[in-house]
């Protein structure tokens, strides 16, 4: 089990502009490292197609001073550099405080050691983790081959249950979902400067190669959340097959806005389901203007899997998220769940 | 959906990074200085080495293991700069100028440390492979959790795999040190 | 006093019922400063000077002919030093626990097959070459379902297993349709029919049970020095003599030429027995190049080429009398065997708990082992009881429920007194009431229905449920097993034993064996293992045998050694040696015991230069007599109901051993099995591509086993009872307390749900399925 990352040339970027740099004078020869977690396990099995060239240069941007920081400004919101890593946030008292969801959903990731060493940033770009794609034998359509092979194979786990498109991996992040519920914009740099991307505008659909709109040569440097209102609840939830080290099979971020025991406003996210954090609307409409009350719950609940079109082996998703949901918004709403 | 931002980056590379006079390229090989238990290492190494091939080929620094390489057994666990992480995973090249330890830096001589002396008392290790790790993770528990809950010490292990499932006597071993419950 | 009868041959032991000084103690085990302290050197630790890098080349299809290989660029790349494929070594045979195999076939039968090997300076040349080796394939058809492969149409698969009449555990003959051998092993006795007529109530169920993956922390890694003559493996293997054996027979070397050393190993569980393919290939290029060759196994690597423990179906059907006896058993169990397997051994294994563990009149099972292309399936932890203990204590449950029994009632009216039921044979020691009873009364079985209350609400169900089971581990001895002991004139005694500790504390075992019986201190005996250049042939610490098969053959040494030291000691005492006693490090004279010397004193009358050396070896077990262990388990489990998820709360686990030896190493082997026990009924999923035959998870992610948050509360009871086969009474545990984890759990989800598994891994889909809240 020696040397699995072929020879490699490595420098390490002291400024996102130096960053940019390197990535656009060697092109798809070139990718960021920040963790590290995702990307040199890709490189080690070799994974690769022709969207997907294995890098020959690192950039580490580790090294760029302003991408490690958590600022809060009360009244404005959350800045967090890219490559604050996710033990960084889970710990940090003001996201557990202000935006308490961030922090649940950055502890459900993966191992303490994954999260000493991983990032917002590669949090949010993270490959699939469908098996397909994570074996190098399969040209697969997110590798830039021409076909998915899960739809006809094996998709019990990692897989969308939403019937969406060309691919059916889940996305894998745990943060994007609560970043999505919390209304997160991601700030994204390349050679034309900086451009600020609210995050429902961030990720991709399962048509793209893709995952999100981040272009070759672009960073993510920061991601921003605004402050929430302060009738503002919230609640992350996940379900997994193993105590640690395994990605969503379902998860939710419910951020509630409550006023006299109503719902002014709701937001409900799923993860693990879809190939994007996918909101649910017309569960979010269920609530709106409602009672805080269990039936009404239930009934969001049941309007969130209402587009389900589950694969063959993977139906079961279609009541553990349901449940899910409600568990998330009985808890956002202070209600006692039964579990 | 997207807009773009108002700030501008002014890209001039030949100011930005002059390369004629390569301060800083993309190299293939470096030297570097890496602490481990409070040495310091210089040593050239392939930017593609990870700190754990560093540690075990060039430095022969052998407790430290590796059982998938991929992040996910945890059997290659050491601490960097107060946390653990997984040494498969990280380059040489990025680890310079952190503070490393490893299980080699536990014991004083010949003498044990009280975690480890733990270890051996309850059995907590069968055939060993996974033990640096497990032990580097308990070490780092026990700096921030110097009381930790049976809760707590699963928790802080549980990204190390342990085929043999020693982790019933390894979290009694852990909870016995941090109540003081070695004497060995 | 109880007469020990150790199959031994020379000195008899001491007896059995005296005073023990070591024996029964916790002592810590020898080998922990090492461990604890990252010294201890496993395989992949080792570099030795010029020591080249091997890799394989493996096969990316299911089936094909190899209609070509060329190989000519890869020995042209600078850096390479060895180049290995069927264009060298179209015919050669390597050895896996003595059953051949082809090297490198013409027909390549599973994805990730070996086709060509590569030494090379360093890993980047090595991988370089791998790219440049070019292989013509004409793919065929490939079989991966079992059943399917059983059908005369199928494909026919071309196994690695080569039959040869010389090898006892080799196939007899190439499959026929598939069918290992060209026929099935079926056990009949009594009058199926009738036994069904007799029968109240007849249930008939299918279960399944997936691979399982050893999963060892360490994958397979040798460094492999040849110097021109002779050749030392440092290996991470189970058996160090097996290995030897494998390897001098595949390279035509004898075998005292090829020196096998296992200092240390990451995990074995069965899956490192005896030589691996991959040792063969890289063997075989250090003898070619004429240089040390490391090899190291990647993680995908060791999940496609290593033997894992075979997936299974069985069709079952029982019948029972309205007061619980059993009338009828029949059934067919289908086992994949992928390209290989070390199947000789496990011959009816599959089917033996289901026809032994109760008593039943009538039986007919019947055990069908087919290849396939899908990887090489072997020993593992209870390789077959684990799962033919599955599919008849879960089976038993069910029968209860139909007939309104309690299931512990139903075990303790069928409890089976012989051996073997037809000619009446008996056991060794069976104590297998006082497991159960100990194990469900620890969980409080009689208040079962505590639960019943609170499950009415909520979504989190709790239940209990338990398995009785038989396992083997009490010297089978097909193999010779022989220790030596040594005490040196300063008062240190060494074991030399040719076995591999692989974790069990086996290397603590035999010196606590060595000490009792010579009556010093264990921290004054030293246990030299691993290794086969000072010790004689011994087994491979797999199938539970060590203690069994070694313990006696220890015990044998130190009585004869010891009976050496009594001669030099007994004038000087003025007595006969029979009328000396050792113990606590000093030698009495036993009718007047202030006639003593320290051991020490006594060990200074060895002549200068000299040593006593006294060997110990144990002959197999009479065939008169039956010998298994048994255990019960009783576990209580939470069902969330929402979730599909099930957690195991609390695990009572009792196994009959005749005697513990070391309770600290004894119960790390019940948390050991029940673990990786609950990996194997609720987590490990393997996951292949039904049209390729592609491992989709071979990695320690996707692939699951437990960590620490997976662990119930684990109670372990050991039952003692005199068994004068072996070393004071001890036999095995190393593997017997995984095997009925799967049935316990599956139990006590029907009793907290309501519903019934009957597959292997129980996944939360399989949970909300059978609740019948998903399709």
């Amino acid at each position: 089990m020696l040397y699995e990352i072929p020879q490699i040339e490595h420098v390490n970027a002291r400024s996102t502009e130096e960053a940019i740099y390197w990535l656009s004078r060697y092109g798809d020869k070139a990718k960021v490292i920040a963790g590290g977690t995702d990307l040199l396990s890709l490189i080690k099995d070799k994974i690769n197609g022709p969207q997907m060239p294995i890098p020959e240069v690192l950039i580490n941007i580790k090294t760029i001073p302003e991408m490690d920081r958590i600022d809060y400004s009360p009244g404005k919101g959350l800045s967090i550099g890219a490559t604050t890593t996710l033990y960084d946030i889970e710990s940090s008292n003001e996201v557990r405080e202000k935006f308490g969801m961030l922090a649940d959903a950055a502890h459900e990731v993966a191992t303490n050691q994954i999260r000493n060493m991983g990032t917002i940033g590669g949090n949010l770009v993270q490959r699939p983790w469908c098996w397909y794609f994570r074996v190098p034998q399969f040209n697969c359509y997110k590798k830039g081959g021409p076909q998915c092979y899960a739809i006809s194979g094996s998709h019990k786990y990692y897989f969308s249950m939403l019937g969406l498109g060309v691919c059916v991996m889940a996305h894998p992040s745990d943060t994007a979902p609560a970043l999505m519920a919390l209304g997160a914009e991601i700030v994204v740099a390349g050679e034309s400067g900086q451009r600020r991307v609210p995050i429902d505008g961030f990720f991709l659909g399962p048509q793209e190669v893709f995952e999100t709109v981040l272009k070759p040569n672009e960073i993510i440097t920061e991601v921003f959340i605004p402050e929430q209102p302060p009738n503002t609840r919230g609640s992350f939830l996940k379900s997994r097959l193993r105590g640690t080290w395994d990605f969503a099979l379902s998860s939710v971020a419910a951020r509630l806005q409550i006023t006299n025991g109503s719902y002014d406003d709701a937001k409900i996210i799923l993860g693990g389901v879809a190939p994007f954090p996918f909101r649910v609307p017309l569960a979010e409409d269920a609530l709106r203007g409602k009672r805080v009350d269990e039936e009404v719950i239930s009934l969001a609940a049941a309007v969130a899997v209402k587009r389900a079109h589950p694969l063959a082996q993977n139906g079961y998703k279609v009541p553990l998220t349901q449940n899910l949901v409600k568990r998330a918004l009985m808890s956002a709403s202070g209600l006692e769940a039964e579990v | 959906m997207t807009s773009i931002g108002e700030l501008r980056l002014h890209m001039e590379p030949k100011t930005l990074v002059d390369e004629n006079r390569h301060q800083n390229q993309p190299r293939r090989v470096r030297r570097i200085v890496l602490s481990i238990n409070g040495d310091s290492h210089s040593i050239e190494v392939d930017a593609r080495s990870t700190l754990a091939e560093v540690l075990r080929e060039n430095l022969r620094m052998t407790g430290t293991k590796l059982g998938c390489n991929r992040s996910e057994c945890g059997t290659c666990t050491l601490i960097m700069d107060g946390r653990t992480v997984f040494s498969c995973t990280i380059l040489a090249v990025e680890a310079e100028g952190k503070c490393i330890e490893t299980i080699e830096g536990l014991a004083s001589g010949s003498d044990l440390n009280p975690l480890q002396k733990a270890f051996i008392k309850n059995d907590a290790l069968q055939c060993g492979y996974c033990i640096p790790a497990m032990l580097m993770a308990a070490t780092a528990l026990l700096r921030v959790k110097m009381e930790p809950t049976e809760d707590d010490v699963r928790q802080g292990i549980a990204g190390v795999y342990c085929r043999c499932g020693a982790y019933p006597n390894i979290v009694r071993a852990v909870l016995d040190v941090s109540r003081g419950q070695v004497d060995c | 006093m109880t007469e020990a009868k150790l199959l031994v041959q020379g000195i008899p032991p001491e007896p059995l019922d005296r005073p023990f000084t070591v024996i029964g103690h916790s002592i810590s085990r020898i080998d922990g400063v090492e461990k604890v302290s990252g010294t201890a050197e496993y395989a992949g630790d080792i570099q030795l000077p010029n020591m080249l890098c091997a890799k394989i080349l493996r096969c990316p299809h299911a089936h094909a002919r190899i209609l070509k290989i060329d190989t000519s660029k890869a020995e042209a790349l600078p850096g390479v030093k060895a180049v290995i494929s069927r264009n060298n070594f179209p015919d050669w045979l390597t050895y896996w626990y003595l059953i051949p195999q082809f090297a490198f076939p013409e027909i390549v039968s599973y994805v990730g097959q070996e086709v060509a090997a590569v030494a090379a300076v360093d890993i980047d040349t090595a991988e370089r070459a791998l790219k440049l080796i070019e292989v013509d394939y004409q793919e065929l058809p490939a079989v991966f379902d079992p059943e399917e492969a059983l059908k005369p149409t199928s494909q026919k698969v071309t196994p690695l297993d080569v039959p040869d009449s010389t090898c006892p555990r080799a196939p007899a003959a190439w499959p026929v349709g598939n069918l290992y051998e060209g026929k099935t092993d079926i056990h009949t006795r009594g009058d199926i029919a009738k036994g069904f007529q007799d029968a109240d109530v007849v249930i008939e169920e299918v279960y399944n049970t997936s691979y399982q993956f050893h999963a060892t922390l360490q994958t397979r890694s040798s460094v492999i020095d040849w110097d021109g003559e002779n050749m030392t493996v440092h290996d991470s293997c189970q058996g160090v003599w097996q290995v030897s054996q494998d390897i001098a027979k595949s390279l035509g070397l004898p075998m005292e030429k090829v020196r096998v050393v296992v200092k240390y190993q990451g995990g074995g569980f069965g899956s490192k027995a005896g030589a691996q393919r991959y040792l063969h290939y890289a063997s075989r290029l250090a003898m070619m190049a004429g240089r040390p060759v490391r090899i190291e196994l990647t993680r995908p690597e060791e999940f496609i080429s290593h033997p894992h423990r075979h997936a299974t179906k069985t069709y079952l059907k029982m019948g029972v009398k309205r007061d619980g006896t059993l009338t009828a058993m029949e059934g067919r169990s289908i086992l994949n065997l992928g390209v290989g397997s070390t199947y000789g051994n496990q011959k009816e294994k599959l089917i033996e708990t289901a026809f032994e563990l109760y008593e039943c009149p009538n039986v007919k099972l019947e055990q069908v082992a087919v290849y396939t292309n899908t990887p090489l399936t072997g020993y593992m932890r209870s390789v077959m009881r684990a799962i033919g203990d599955f599919f008849l204590e879960a089976h038993m449950d069910r029968l209860a429920v139909e007939i309104g029994m309690d299931p512990l009632d139903l075990r303790m009216k069928n409890y089976a007194v012989f051996g073997d039921q037809v000619k009446k044979l008996p056991y060794s020691a069976k104590n297998l009431d006082k497991c159960m009873k100990i194990s469900t009364d620890a969980i409080d079985w009689k208040h079962r229905d505590r639960f019943v209350e609170d499950n009415k609400n909520g979504p989190i169900k709790r239940g209990i449920g338990m398995a009785s089971y038989m396992y083997d581990g009490v010297g089978m001895a097909p193999f010779k097993a022989s220790a030596d002991v040594v005490i040196k004139r300063n008062g240190t005694v060494e074991v030399l034993a040719g076995v591999v500790d692989i974790g069990g504390g086996q290397a603590t075992m035999m010196a606590m064996l060595a000490a009792e019986e010579l009556g010093v201190n264990v921290n004054s005996v030293k246990t030299v293992w691993g290794d086969t250049g000072p010790t004689q042939f011994a087994p491979g610490t797999h199938a539970s045998r060590m203690t069994a098969e070694m313990g006696p053959a220890v015990v044998q040494a130190a009585a004869n050694a010891r009976k050496k030291l009594f001669e030099l000691t007994a004038q000087r005492l003025s007595a006969e040696p029979i009328e000396l006693r050792s113990a606590l490090g000093k030698i009495q004279v036993s009718r007047d015991q202030q006639r003593s010397m320290s051991f020490e004193e006594a060990c200074q009358l060895i002549p200068d230069g000299e040593e006593i050396r006294a060997s110990g070896s144990r002959k197999p077990n009479p065939k008169d007599i039956v010998f298994h262990t048994f255990g019960s388990q009783a576990c209580e489990v939470e069902v969330n109901t929402d979730t599909g998820a099930v957690r195991v709360l609390r695990v009572a686990s009792a196994h009959e051993l005749g005697k513990v030896l070391n309770p600290k190493l004894v119960d790390s082997q019940h948390y050991g099995g029940i673990i990786m026990g609950i990996g194997y009924t609720l987590l490990e999923d393997p996951e292949f591509d039904s049209k390729t035959g592609i491992m989709l998870n071979p990695d320690l992610h996707q692939y699951r086993i437990p960590t620490s948050l997976e662990v119930p509360e684990i109670l372990p009871f050991n039952i003692e009872a005199p068994d004068p086969f072996f070393a004071y009474s001890a036999k095995a545990v190393g593997e017997a307390p995984i095997v009925p984890v799967a049935p316990s759990v599956r139990n006590a989800i029907y009793h907290a749900a309501g519903i019934w598994i009957n597959s292997l891994p129980i996944t939360p889909d399989a949970v909300l399925k059978a609740l019948g809240k998903s399709k």
